[in-house]
């Protein structure tokens, strides 16, 4: 019996086994496929939250911190469950004279970022338009930009503003906060108008147009999803400019920026971080209103430049 | 072409909010204008205490006609003072304590001595003999008009000490760890500070010169060599002696002063040493139950009581050469700030300790603490050297990072003096 059945076993097993390949196959492609809906997925899953959590950790903390005494912040700094309160929001805007300050950072941020964008079009539209080996130096000398640090210009940047009669002018920074966007902003832009369609151009010319209406009326148009991006990116930087502001417009109530003003919210021997939290998440907010109008128009550019590539 | 009108109009907009805004504010050059005195200071109005300065400003006003203009300053005034010196549009008068960069203020020419000027405005005779030594630089000169001090003691919650079973405020150190010991029992936090940032630099130069007379004090702090000093390893071995005994917290050497007082406010400590800047946040159970002491010392230290620490360099009114171009002004606000309505009303109110004079009336101090550090704290403690102003202000800060190695378990007496030389070496 053990004879026959042994026999008849092998067969059996020969037959399944030119079977067995596919199989083998296709639990290889489930294999792929269980890297994607398996236990790697759920890692990858656990990754994405786990990054999340590290991005959201400190904006809870500021946030949950605005609405607590000195106290609670320091002894149970995640709790929501001590005494919350509103009104360090109230003594920050009043204590540090918001009100002002924000309009001061208004004034500056919006100056600094229109000299910015009448600086960067013109420069770009001639970079994107020349041909020859100047623009290309041109080009090459505006990314040498990007190696200046900005703590190396503070003294001649100080210097001049005192030479100029600008000292304790808001008027200095809204010149000089330009300078150091316009290396980023002119590559940005020389880059979205190198991709207008010559023919459009050619064609204007065609129609009587000259450089500065073939300028406004193609290029700047075609242009305007990256020149959001530059605009909320120099917003985000202007906002948020702390040292050249504190040193230059200097600390008078009626000149200073929102962010020359937080800090005397909280100094080192009286420290008021719960009031700090509330004006910081105050002066937080212009900024996430451009961001949010215009994320629309940001994330489109920024996909349009990845299809392109 | 509707989306360049949209551009265009944006544009638009956005150029006649900034003409809008640009005129909105101008600051006018205050300082140039006689009628006017700038100060400059880090007492901030968002802090309760300082309400009764700018009260006693507006005082000012109404009685003279000659406005004051507050330029309040963060932690950067110095920075901040530097520059506008450089423009020549600093302020008139600045209200800030001596550490750091205005050390040398007046060596540099940032301000202009007061030498002359405290004794023709009949200040001098109020400020004690010691203030006027701490407020004078190498060179002779009186930085400024001494206005504020502070005490530093020990706060010491009675209640927690009786809970664990220990009887009075330790007056030696081996009392001191015989509390931490029975306080650790308990699971009560023993002594706090901030041991990586000020408050824990001075605690640590507080055990440094337990030892020192005052003078060698001065030149320990002055110039270093504590590895060669004898009596400064003696200070570094008591420390080392406290450490390893469990009398400071778990993980003090990462504490930050904001985290101890927060742990002593919570009743979470029992013991810390914080400054008199801490009396306003103390709730009344807190105070109630607080006894302000010092440091306890073995018997045979430089000091026979506790010590703490104590100074006159609080704040002090500073004149800068514009100031020196108003001088009539000047004067007229100084002696204002110096009338005894003024500072008692900083003191009653304020609780800000006065280095001058004003007649020892301390009836209106209605803050427990405050009361009790001017009165029964002075005779229960000793006051040696207050570090300062006589730690350069290049080692000052690198010397934080000293301080976390001294308070870190497992160092040992020559690391911790080396890592202090090597400061004051990399400073020369």
């Amino acid at each position: 019996m053990t004879t026959t059945a042994a026999p008849e076993a092998r067969p059996a097993e020969r037959r399944t086994a030119p079977a067995a390949p596919p199989p083998v196959r296709r639990r290889r492609r489930r294999g792929d496929a269980l890297g994607r809906t398996g236990p790697s997925k759920y890692l990858a899953h656990a990754g994405v939250w786990l990054y999340v959590l590290l991005l959201a950790a400190p904006l809870y903390y500021l946030v949950i911190s605005a609405f607590k005494r000195n106290t609670d912040i320091f002894n149970q700094p995640f709790s929501p469950f001590t005494p919350l309160t509103f009104d360090n929001f109230g003594l920050a805007f009043s204590q540090a004279s918001l009100g002002t300050a924000m309009l001061n950072s208004v004034y500056v941020t919006l100056g600094a970022e229109l000299v910015t964008l009448l600086l960067a079009i013109p420069a770009s539209y001639a970079l994107a338009r020349s041909k020859g080996a100047v623009g290309r130096m041109v080009e090459r000398v505006f990314a040498l930009g990007f190696l200046i640090p900005g703590f190396a210009a503070l003294v001649p940047t100080v210097l001049l503003s005192i030479s100029l009669g600008l000292f304790h002018t808001r008027e200095f920074l809204i010149l000089f906060l330009p300078a150091s966007a316009l290396p980023l902003t002119v590559i940005l832009l020389t880059q979205a108008m190198r991709a207008v369609p010559a023919e459009l151009e050619e064609s204007a010319v065609l129609d009587g147009a000259g450089p500065l209406r073939v300028l406004w009326s193609v290029y700047v148009p075609l242009s305007v999803p990256t020149l959001t991006v530059v605009a909320i990116l120099n917003f985000l930087s202007f906002w948020n400019e702390y040292f050249f502001s504190l040193v230059i417009i200097g600390p008078d109530a009626a000149l200073r920026t929102a962010q020359v003003a937080l800090p005397t919210l909280s100094i080192a021997n009286a420290a008021q971080y719960g009031v700090l939290a509330a004006g910081i998440i105050i002066t937080l907010v212009p900024a996430y209103l451009v961001y949010a109008v215009f994320a629309d128009k940001m994330e489109s550019a920024v996909l349009a430049g990845a299809l392109k590539g | 072409m509707r989306k360049t009108l949209s551009t265009a109009g944006a544009g638009a907009g956005a150029i006649a909010m900034v003409l809008a805004l640009g005129a909105c504010a101008s600051g006018g050059d205050a300082a140039g204008d006689e009628n006017v005195i700038v100060v400059q200071t880090n007492w901030t109005s968002s802090q309760a205490q300082n309400k009764p300065l700018f009260d006693a400003f507006d005082a000012f006003t109404e009685e003279t006609g000659i406005e004051v203009k507050v330029l309040e300053s963060g932690d950067n005034l110095n920075q901040v003072y530097e520059t506008s010196l450089l423009a020549g549009e600093e302020a008139d008068v600045l209200l800030v304590g001596l550490l750091e960069k205005q050390l040398d203020w007046a060596v540099n020419g940032a301000v202009v001595p007061v030498d002359d000027y405290i004794e023709e405005w009949g200040i001098a005779d109020r400020i004690p003999a010691d203030a006027l030594v701490d407020w004078t630089d190498t060179e002779g000169n009186l930085r400024a008009f001494p206005y504020s001090g502070f005490t530093w003691p020990w706060w010491y919650n009675t209640e927690l000490l009786a809970q664990a079973g220990v009887e009075g405020v330790p007056q030696t150190a081996d009392e001191l760890i015989s509390a931490a010991t029975k306080l650790r029992a308990a699971g009560i936090a023993p002594v706090v500070f901030g041991g990586i940032d000020w408050s824990g630099q001075k605690i640590f130069l507080q055990l440094l010169e337990a030892y020192l007379s005052e003078d060698e004090a001065k030149q320990v702090y002055a110039e270093g060599g504590v590895c060669e000093n004898p009596k400064a390893m003696q200070g570094i071995e008591l420390l080392i002696e406290l450490r390893d005994a469990g009398v400071f917290v778990d993980g003090i050497e990462g504490y930050t002063a904001d985290q101890a007082q927060a742990a002593y406010l919570d009743g979470q400590a029992a013991i810390a040493p914080l400054g008199s800047w801490a009396y306003p946040g103390a709730s009344e159970e807190l105070a109630a139950v607080t006894e302000l002491g010092g440091l306890p010392l073995p018997a045979d230290a430089a000091y026979e009581q506790p010590i703490a620490y104590r100074g006159s360099t609080s704040a002090g009114w500073w004149i800068s050469p514009n100031g020196e171009q108003k001088i009539d002004q000047v004067r007229q606000l100084i002696e204002h700030m110096y009338g005894n309505e003024v500072i008692k009303g900083i003191l009653d109110e304020g609780g800000v300790i006065p280095v001058a004079d004003f007649g020892g009336d301390t009836s209106g101090v209605s803050a427990p603490l405050l009361a009790q550090s001017l009165t029964e704290f002075p005779e229960r403690v000793e006051f040696p050297v207050m570090p300062d102003i006589y730690v350069p202000a290049d080692v000052s800060n690198p010397m934080y990072r000293a301080t976390s190695i001294a308070f870190t378990p497992g160092t040992d007496a020559q690391t911790i003096c080396a890592t202090v030389d090597e400061i004051y070496a990399a400073a020369q």
